[in-house]
């Protein structure tokens, strides 16, 4: 196990534990030599013949993926000899590549257009036609396959072996007119199909939800973390740059949570972020309170109560971060005395339990293990109300605060339950999407969504993530940490 | 009508049992398939895959790689013609074209025979050039006389096996 080799790599030593292969060591000293088919995350395939290196005493130049380390290796990944090999090899990968880069979704982030710029030869010599192949095909809920831009590094198909265990990818036919493909009328059907999208090092499979919508330039990509599940995926969110609209997010790699993947269904977790689908000012009664006589409004609610904190109901879901329990729990406490009676709102149908075997657990809740931390922290005993209202109902509270999820499809009875809270009197509800249940509370408050907000929210393993924030989409808007500022200043 | 008969499923199971992996039986399955229905249809692989857990799409890049292997439903003889160097020599395009040209007229007359042509590579049979293939039957020294008399031979016996199957599926499935 702890046996390891040490070699050169453009004159630098590094140290790696045998079996390692060239590339994967280039990636420790952080050198980058130009790749299609070879992934960290998938199998060695050795087909693209791209990531050509020279290594001394060997005739001729050597590919990097498939070549493992020995002792005292001398690599050179700079050189002319080297930097001719990658020239005639993408000249080669561009024969049949149709270039139609304009109208291509994947232009500003295609590793074929990248390493052209950087490493091309810039003058084709072929003057053969190309080959026409199918386009656009719909091979999947998510996917489109043009097979005219893959350059076959197979990739997609060893991830359909490997990961999803599917296989319901290959490559049809032979010599130059091979296809990537599936089954006649067999589609890809499964929780992960986005991936195949990032891993695609050129524009052949593109994503239905993001074709066609916008050009990678113009968005800016934060680093945060999936609200979806448990599991806390490390993502990336992209984001207008001049609009305030998020158009997609990707899986950002972290070994110890998710990987290099995330489920497609952590994939929709920027539509609720859109001004369209947001909770945007604040309602009393039904009726538009502005932002600023908010503050006022909450205080009197909260001084009604004061000293009665066993008459204050609060609802927490645990979809918020860390840091704001921390600052809900310690503000009521300032405000009432004492803490509230807290109540626990959880999905009915839940099954905390369930895993899919790659990364998606059954908790849909992104901090339940932040929130059972934090309450630990403060002493509190909270009832979970999971179905059944009724201890919420007879507590006969005056006041009562709930927190709604902002993913309100991880509650499959969401539109049922929320009513249940709007028949109590004296409701202060807060939340992100827009419904016309909010109307129905006496003081409704939006608040943040997981992209606007700096926090941790702690996954099932335990291990606690940083959220980054963006701008706002409503810039008006104020955090629950700003409102309960404002009151208690 | 069931998708293989049932010798045909006592063959595929052999070779199943004969290799290591099932990926490894899929050349001589496919061609065990070829020879009893005359081609391969999705619908065979799709069954390859339910009956017999090959994976349909293992079976599908093999089956497209391989030119020899009928992805469409042939007529009942395919007439391969040698056109390698040696039967190019000894007049095989002339056979060809003779050949072509005498379909050609019976399918204007109405009378069309179950005849495909096609030019092949190397048979191994360079020293009885024009070499040739009916089915699996070879003839040698096809000369344009010989071919046209090859053809009258064999539109006048019964269809093979493989042909009567392969149409009655057809038919069975034209009139579903």
């Amino acid at each position: 196990m702890s046996e390891t080799v040490t070699l050169t790599i453009d004159g630098k030593e590094v140290t790696v534990p045998k079996g390692t292969s060239i590339i994967e060591a280039t990636e420790i000293l952080g050198v980058e030599i130009p790749r299609f088919c070879w992934h960290p995350g998938l199998s060695v395939a050795g087909v693209c013949r791209f990531c050509m290196v020279k290594i001394e005493g060997m005739p001729k130049l050597q590919i990097a993926c498939n070549t493992t380390c020995t002792e005292g290796m001398k690599v050179i990944t700079v050189s002319d000899e080297v930097k001719d090999a990658h020239k005639w090899a993408l000249e080669f990968h561009l024969i049949n590549h149709p270039l139609d880069c304009p109208i291509c979704d994947q232009a500003g982030e295609c590793e074929l257009q990248n390493y052209y710029m950087k490493v091309g030869r810039y003058s084709s010599q072929m003057d053969e036609d190309k080959v026409l192949k199918p386009k656009a095909l719909d091979v999947g809920d998510n996917l489109v396959l043009d097979t005219e831009r893959c350059i076959l590094c197979s990739r997609c198909v060893r991830f359909e072996d490997e990961v999803t265990k599917t296989s319901s990818l290959g490559i049809f036919n032979r010599g130059d007119h091979s296809i990537v493909g599936t089954f006649p009328n067999r589609k890809i059907q499964h929780n992960y199909s986005y991936n195949i999208v990032d891993i695609c090092p050129v524009g052949a499979f593109t994503a239905k939800d993001f074709r066609f919508k916008c050009r990678v330039w113009f968005l800016n990509e934060t680093k945060t973390i999936c609200p979806g599940c448990s599991t806390g995926c490390n993502i990336t969110l992209y984001e207008h740059k001049n609009q305030r609209q998020y158009y997609r997010l990707k899986p950002r790699k972290n070994m110890e949570v998710n990987g290099h993947w995330m489920c497609d269904e952590g994939r929709t977790m920027y539509e609720h972020l859109n001004a369209t689908n947001r909770l945007a000012v604040p309602t009393i009664a039904g009726k538009h309170l502005s932002w600023n006589l908010l503050g006022k409004e909450f205080k009197q609610k909260l001084e009604n109560v004061k000293g009665n904190a066993d008459k204050v109901a609060l609802v927490l879901t645990p979809q918020y971060t860390n840091e704001e329990y921390e600052n809900i729990l310690t503000s009521l406490k300032t405000i009432l005395g004492n803490l509230p009676k807290i109540y626990v709102w959880r999905d009915s149908a839940e099954k905390i339990d369930d895993f899919d075997g790659i990364l998606m657990r059954g908790d849909r809740n992104s901090n339940s293990k932040g929130l059972s931390q934090i309450l630990e922290k403060h002493a509190a005993q909270a009832v979970t109300l999971s179905g059944d209202f009724s201890p919420l109902a007879s507590s006969s509270a005056n006041l009562v605060l709930v927190f709604g999820p902002e993913i309100e499809k991880s509650y499959s009875q969401f539109a049922n339950e929320v009513t249940r809270f709007a028949e109590l009197s004296n409701v202060i509800y807060f939340g992100t999407t827009l419904n016309p249940i909010t109307k129905k509370f006496s003081l409704a408050i939006p608040t943040k969504v997981f992209a606007e907000k700096n926090g941790t929210f702690i996954n099932f393993k335990g291990i606690p993530q940083k959220l980054k924030a963006n701008p706002l989409v409503f810039p008006a808007m104020k955090g629950i940490e700003d409102i309960f500022a404002e009151i208690k200043a | 009508m069931p998708v293989f008969s049932p010798e045909l499923i006592k063959i595929i199971e052999g070779f199943l049992n004969r290799y290591e992996t099932k990926r490894s039986s899929i050349l001589p399955i496919l061609h065990a398939i070829q020879d009893e229905k005359d081609w391969i249809s999705d619908e065979d692989v799709d069954t390859l895959e339910k009956s017999f857990g090959l994976s349909a799409v293992d079976v599908r890049e093999v089956l497209t790689f391989y030119t020899m292997y009928r992805q469409q439903p042939p007529k009942p003889y395919r007439f391969e013609v040698c056109k390698s160097i040696s039967c190019w020599l000894m007049g095989a395009n002339d056979t060809i074209k003779t050949l072509r040209l005498e379909i050609e007229k019976a399918e204007k007359e109405g009378r069309p025979l179950p005849f495909e042509i096609h030019g092949v590579e190397c048979l191994g049979q360079c020293g009885y050039a024009p070499s040739t293939l009916i089915n699996k039957d070879r003839h040698n020294n096809v000369t344009s006389e010989k071919a046209l008399q090859l053809l009258k031979e064999y539109s006048a016996k019964e269809l093979p096996n493989a042909a009567v199957h392969c149409a009655a599926a057809l038919a069975a499935k034209a009139n579903k």
